[in-house]
């Protein structure tokens, strides 16, 4: 049964805001061919934007087959849209859009309720064009990065709450340590390993921390402090945060001029680590960063450096973890050597260059290669990376519950990563797959 | 005069267990020689009593003795797999004000369970001087079952076997609802709190191996035996009937080997051969059920051959041994330097014993007791048969028993230890 017949039928139902200038529209639209349909956004300002290709992606909306008394659920499908205007639109009411079919019919809806700032829901919608399918990589370009930086670059990401110092923190330092911690309780463990590092106490540390709610975390960390006797601070951020925000973040107030960045999963092997790595940084001006020995409980290789192949089609580039799952002790992987990456779990770097170069790209979905994509930014502006066999750490952040990456992320992020770095890679890298 | 300063996570006036019972005797013989000032300080509360704490304290006074003090603290503050209280303040506060009025020149742990290792730094950050011993009693650092060593039965196919070394993922193996990243860590917290000692003592040979293996470094670990003070002194009783009364004095708990002994007893019992046991011991009924039917039922089927007298005094323990004529110590863990055995050699009486770790090591096999394969209920059958039927080999073995390690022996090898390392501590110090 069709009553709508061939009719073009459209709802604006949603408008997310980002920012001033970025604004997600999703609806629907029921017509005979409804992904020919093109779509132009209208501010109430009067700004029009036609998307580009990738920018507009439409999906089934089998729910609204009874409302439109369509059995055909092929003619209604879903939209989502993300336009971006160059002067500010800050009318929250009189968003609109206009839909037009390959034949000339065309209507104007305007959104029923006013311009919501809810940011969360354009990150699920982000996330959902990937759930389940896999899109054109158009989408990625035109509609999933853009909105994911006006995302990560706005007020919807974690922000710095507060910073309470436990101790006479030094108010100098040369070297800061910049803890992303996942898990509260392994403050302590690492505590319990930090003060056995020579020197320690001279070091800035800086445990970044999500929000608890309570006021347990302080007495927590006053207890620690009292106990090890090593000063610190707890930055406290207003919601979790994904590694390499509170990393940033953390570097953002770090004083020292030497950053070690690790997360609060790894737990250092012998006390030496931290000398290692500043010794092996402080070797030569050109160095970038330098990254640890990373280990796993079973005393494996967890990470000695990175290296990248292109695989797959259309080519990516793909990290491999040199040595991984090898013996600690492996000769080849205990000699320090440059790589093409190092991880973010523990590394050193000047706090020039990490602010130089933007600190950790926000753009991955899940874990991505923040790490490998910062490496690469330092490489461009001359700094070597090298892996330093000397500081050896378990890395324990591996989920205890298995949860893995969808695979589409994992497609956005290995997408990304070639783009930005795919002449850098061709030229630097001959890859034996290419020989032939 | 030095002072010396003991932790001991019990008292034996509360729960007579062998390490509480020589921490006790140690303290003792230390006040009783003169040399040093020694002050014994207990754990108390839950689970080892209801003693409530002091209004406003964690510490009090142990019988009036102002040398005696027990230390509150209540199990649900305990992190198991840490072996250390979850907060702090119990360390920061607590055992700090305590170290500051007392100020001891030595620190002399015997055990932290329901104490925790965080007192392990505390004393050391507030008493940068005073060196810091630390007597091994069992393998508690190193296995997160109670420092058994010993597989648990979620160990596909090796449940019950003696484990020899841990490891992340052996132990979660035992443990599977405990990551192996959980595990790395306790292993990596433990090994930093011990770190702040200055010399730990192991009782016995195997237990010094072991630890060396599991990363104490080998200059860090002495042996020196368990000293015991002299027993009260009994009569023994005439020996009419005497080599075929074999005697248990422990805890009738898992890993004793209770249930191994009852088998063999039961074994006995069928092939005939005249022998008795008496089960002198307590504990039962707080172990698990199928535990408790098992021994329930093993007693049931003994009745022939076995008496169960059950929960004895330690103070009247000399009679009830010389009311035997062989003890046996039938644990299935490795144990570490068990007292039984050393006052059982106070009374004459040979040890059978089961043939691995501190037991074998500490009773000669043929010279002054006997062995037996552990947990082969058969193979105690077999050497208890041999031991009642054999004769003269219970005057052979008696009258090769050398005896305990004197307490005045001892004392002179610790008071040597504290000596040593508060010159050592000053040196470096002065350095």
């Amino acid at each position: 049964m069709t009553t709508q017949g061939d009719r073009l039928v459209a709802q604006l139902e949603d408008v997310l805001a980002l920012d001033a200038h970025g604004f997600w529209l999703t609806g629907w639209v029921h017509t005979a061919q409804p992904q020919a349909v093109q779509l132009t956004a209208v501010s109430p300002e009067g700004a029009r934007r036609t998307p580009r290709p990738g920018a507009v992606t439409f999906h089934p909306r089998p729910d609204l087959a009874e409302r439109l008394q369509d059995d055909d659920t092929s003619s209604t499908l879903g939209f989502h849209a993300f336009v971006e205007l160059e002067q500010p639109s800050v009318d929250p009411t009189g968003w609109g859009v206009e839909l037009r079919t390959a034949s000339g019919d065309a209507v104007q809806e305007t959104a029923a309720g006013p311009v919501q700032f809810d940011g969360a829901k354009v990150s699920d919608l982000v996330l959902e064009q990937i759930r389940g399918t896999s899109p054109d990589e158009s989408v990625f370009s035109q509609l999933m990065l853009p909105a994911l930086a006006r995302l990560r670059c706005g007020s919807h990401e974690a922000q710095i709450e507060r910073t309470v110092e436990f101790g006479p923190v030094p108010a100098s330092p040369e070297t800061s340590l910049v803890i992303a911690v996942r898990r509260v309780d392994r403050i302590e463990h690492q505590l319990a390993q930090f003060v056995r590092v020579p020197d320690i106490s001279a070091m800035e540390i800086i445990f970044v921390v999500a929000r608890s709610g309570s006021d347990e975390l302080g007495a927590v960390a006053e207890e620690l402090q009292l106990l090890y006797g090593l000063p610190f601070r707890v930055m406290e951020l207003s919601r979790p945060a994904r590694r390499v925000r509170g990393l940033n973040l953390g570097a953002s107030v770090a004083r020292g001029a030497c950053l070690i960045l690790m997360s609060g999963d790894v737990l250092p092997r012998t006390a030496g680590w931290a000398q290692a790595l500043r010794s092996h940084y402080d070797s030569s001006p050109t160095i970038g960063a330098v990254g640890a020995k990373l280990l796993h409980e079973d005393d494996s290789i967890a990470h000695a450096g990175a290296s990248y192949v292109r695989r797959g089609v259309p080519a990516r580039w793909r990290r491999t973890l040199d040595f991984a799952g090898l013996a600690r002790t492996l000769r080849a992987a205990s000699f320090a050597r440059p790589v093409e990456a190092v991880s973010d779990s523990c590394m050193v770097v000047a706090a020039e260059r990490f602010n130089a170069c933007g600190g950790f790209s926000e753009l991955y979905l899940g874990p991505g290669d923040e790490a490998g994509d910062l490496c690469m930014r330092l490489a461009e502006d001359g700094g070597e990376i090298w892996y330093c066999p000397d500081a050896e750490l378990y890395n324990l952040d591996r989920p205890e519950v298995p949860s893995g990456q969808s695979p589409a992320a994992a497609r956005f992020n290995d997408w990304l990563f070639t783009e930005r770095w795919d002449a850098r890679l061709a030229w630097t890298i001959a890859d034996p797959a290419d020989v032939n | 005069m030095p002072k010396v300063l003991y932790i001991c996570h019990n008292h034996p006036g509360v729960r007579a267990g062998g390490g509480e019972m020589y921490a006790h005797e140690l303290f003792r013989a230390v006040r009783d020689a003169g040399e040093f000032d020694p002050i014994f300080v207990t754990k108390a509360g839950p689970p080892f009593s209801d003693q409530l704490p002091n209004e406003g304290t964690r510490f009090g006074v142990i019988d009036f003795d102002p040398r005696e003090y027990s230390f509150y603290t209540r199990r649900e503050e305990w992190d198991f797999l840490l072996g250390t209280a979850r907060r702090k303040g119990l360390y920061i506060d607590d055992w700090r004000q305590f170290l500051e009025a007392q100020m001891p020149d030595v620190v002399h742990f015997q055990h932290t369970l329901f104490l925790g290792l965080d007192m392990l730094r505390v004393t050391r950050r507030m008493l940068p001087e005073a060196p810091i011993l630390y007597t091994l009693h069992e393998f508690m650092p190193i296995c997160h079952r109670n420092g058994k060593m010993v597989r648990t039965d979620d160990v596909r196919g090796a449940g019950g076997e003696l484990c020899d070394h841990a490891s992340p993922l052996r132990c979660h193996e035992c443990f599977p609802n405990i990551s192996a990243q959980s595990f790395l860590l306790r292993e990596r917290f433990i090994k930093a709190a011990l770190e702040h000692v200055d010399l730990f003592i192991a009782p016995s040979e195997q237990l010094r191996r072991l630890f060396i293996e599991w990363g104490i470094p080998e200059e860090k670990i002495r042996y020196e035996e368990y000293g015991r003070l002299p027993l009260p002194p009994s009569d023994d009783p005439p020996d009419a009937g005497r080599r075929r009364r074999i005697g248990f004095f422990g805890q009738i708990t898992p890993f004793k080997g209770v249930e191994v002994l009852l088998e063999a007893m039961r074994i006995l019992g069928e092939e005939g051969t005249q022998v008795e046991l008496l089960l002198h011991g307590g504990n039962l009924e707080f172990t698990p059920e199928p535990f408790q039917e098992q021994i329930a039922k093993l007693v049931q089927d003994t009745a022939g051959n076995v008496r169960f007298p059950g929960t004895y005094e330690h103070a009247r323990l000399p009679p009830l041994i010389r009311a035997v004529d062989w003890v046996v110590v039938p644990s299935t863990w490795w144990e570490n330097s068990p007292l039984v055995i050393q006052e059982a050699m106070m009374c004459g009486r040979p040890v059978i014993c089961s043939d691995i770790g501190g037991m074998a090591e500490k009773v000669r096999d043929g010279v002054d007791g006997l062995h037996f394969r552990v947990g082969d209920p058969r193979s105690l059958a077999d050497t208890i048969a041999r031991a009642v039927s054999t004769p003269k080999l219970w005057d052979t073995l008696a009258g090769q028993i050398v005896g305990a390690h004197p307490m005045d022996d001892h004392l002179v090898t610790i008071s040597a230890y504290y000596r040593e390392l508060m010159a050592r501590q000053h040196d470096s110090l002065a350095v």
